[in-house]
């Protein structure tokens, strides 16, 4: 499925933006910047879009997201015969790399930021709100656009197995240089010490549970030689008269 | 404009295709069907361009309309819509497009309008910038760290469980010389191919 790379999984979803509303969107977002500045978080840290932020860091499930603004002359034009576009609304294309299944993460954003969900598409014609999630979720599936091709560095391995490793290195550093010197003797007490305070960063990564080989390509690279049987061509026909069953 | 997020730049652009035929060839439909054919995983073209986190291409055949009272909307184009991360600037991540495969970003982006070919390094990198629009809001899991930094993280992490496994039982003096040892061949490990971890 090409939604899929391993445990990874791309989204993408254009929305309209309501007209003459750009400006409060893109206000939206100059909020949602300040507030996940460290001063601010910790100076502001009851505020709810300011713990949104921090709720989103914690949720652990995202490798990469981001919001664009496609304004209505950003649909390029090159000439050359091509029909010039101009939609009649300005549109936020929403693309995510997540890992997990996709009504697990939506219905992650709704129950966690649901603050943070409603300031950011309030400005989008049609949405109806992250709460209740039955209707975000039929939202979001109507405007997601399904991946043709999607490449992942690292698709075995889900993003808290990323920072997992990466602070494990980091530790593990440390711990060398604070036991650089030590007595032999004394190491192993270290060590387990060391080994508790890693505990939670020794996950093991493999292929996903659901079936997706990240080096199968979606179609084969010759296509299939056409199965001329008497058996094939009868259900051919079939199929052309009745359609599948 | 905010396409930086620590380390890592998040490219988008939407590139016009080619609307109908020329010689026979309908170019959404065989763009859809090169895409599909695209090797994928450790075997992906993109894990010969240094610094790929993720890139992705998907086909906007039109947009969808919103129920009324909401207008109807349309395109007059379909587009292709190229989303990647990666390590460093854009300016060398086309080149490493470019330079690495010429012949993937050719049977691709050759279907869209204007596109001037791998043969115009410099005309590539024009097109990328007349065709990208830039991130409004660009958000990271694990800011700071390259591909080749995650490679190497997790590999560390893999072979750490099996040497905790492994030297459980040794006595103190042992230990610290095994993981001396330990220490020593992550270091000198050659760092695992991207799409394989």
């Amino acid at each position: 499925m090409p939604n899929l790379a391993g445990k990874s999984y791309a989204f993408n979803a254009f929305t309209p933006i309501g007209r003459g509303r750009v400006f409060l969107c893109r206000l939206a977002f100059v909020l949602i910047r300040l507030a996940s500045f460290k001063i601010v978080q910790k100076l502001l840290y009851k505020v709810s879009l300011v713990a949104d932020q921090q709720r989103l860091v914690d949720l652990s499930f995202i490798h990469f997201a981001r919001w664009t603004i496609v304004r209505r002359r950003d649909w390029p034009n090159f000439g050359d015969g091509q029909p010039g576009d101009s939609p009649v609304y300005a549109y936020m294309l929403f693309a995510s790399n997540f890992n997990g299944q996709w009504e697990q993460y939506i219905d992650a954003f709704s129950a966690v930021v649901p603050g943070g969900m409603d300031l950011i598409w309030n400005t989008n014609v049609g949405y109806p709100g992250a709460k209740p999630i039955t209707r975000f979720l039929a939202y979001i599936r109507q405007n997601q656009f399904d991946t043709d091709y999607y490449y992942s560095a690292y698709p075995h391995s889900a993003t808290s197995d990323i920072r997992g490793a990466l602070d494990l290195v980091a530790q593990m550093s440390a711990f060398a240089e604070r036991t650089e010197s030590i007595a032999p003797t004394k190491f192993k007490d270290e060590f387990e010490r060391f080994l508790i305070s890693v505990s939670h960063d020794l996950s093991t990564t493999g292929r996903a549970p659901w079936a997706d080989d990240p080096d199968e390509p979606i179609m084969p690279r010759t296509p299939i030689p056409r199965d001329e049987s008497p058996a094939a061509v009868e259900q051919d026909e079939q199929l052309a008269v009745w359609g599948p069953a | 404009m905010s396409n930086v997020f620590g380390e890592a730049y998040g490219l988008t652009t939407i590139s016009p295709i080619i609307d109908g035929r020329t010689d026979g060839v309908h170019h959404a439909q065989e763009l859809r069907a090169t895409l599909a054919r695209l090797p994928r995983g450790r075997h992906s073209p993109f894990a010969s361009v240094s610094g790929t986190h993720t890139a992705r291409w998907f086909v906007v055949d039109d947009l969808i309309s919103e129920a009324y009272p909401a207008k109807e909307d349309h395109l007059n184009s379909k587009y292709l819509v190229f989303i990647a991360d990666f390590d460093g600037a854009l300016e060398q991540y086309v080149s490493s497009l470019v330079a690495s495969i010429p012949e993937v970003i050719d049977s691709v982006w050759g279907h869209c309008v204007g596109y001037p070919g791998s043969s115009r390094p410099l005309a590539v990198l024009d097109y990328v910038r007349d065709c990208q629009v830039n991130t409004t809001l660009y958000f990271g899991g694990y800011p700071g760290a390259s591909v080749e930094n995650v490679l190497r993280a997790l590999l560390v992490q893999r072979e750490a469980i099996q040497f905790v496994e492994q030297t459980r039982q040794l006595p103190s003096g042992e230990l610290q010389a095994a993981f001396r040892r330990f220490r020593d061949r992550m270091e000198k490990a050659p760092t695992p191919a991207p799409g394989s971890m």
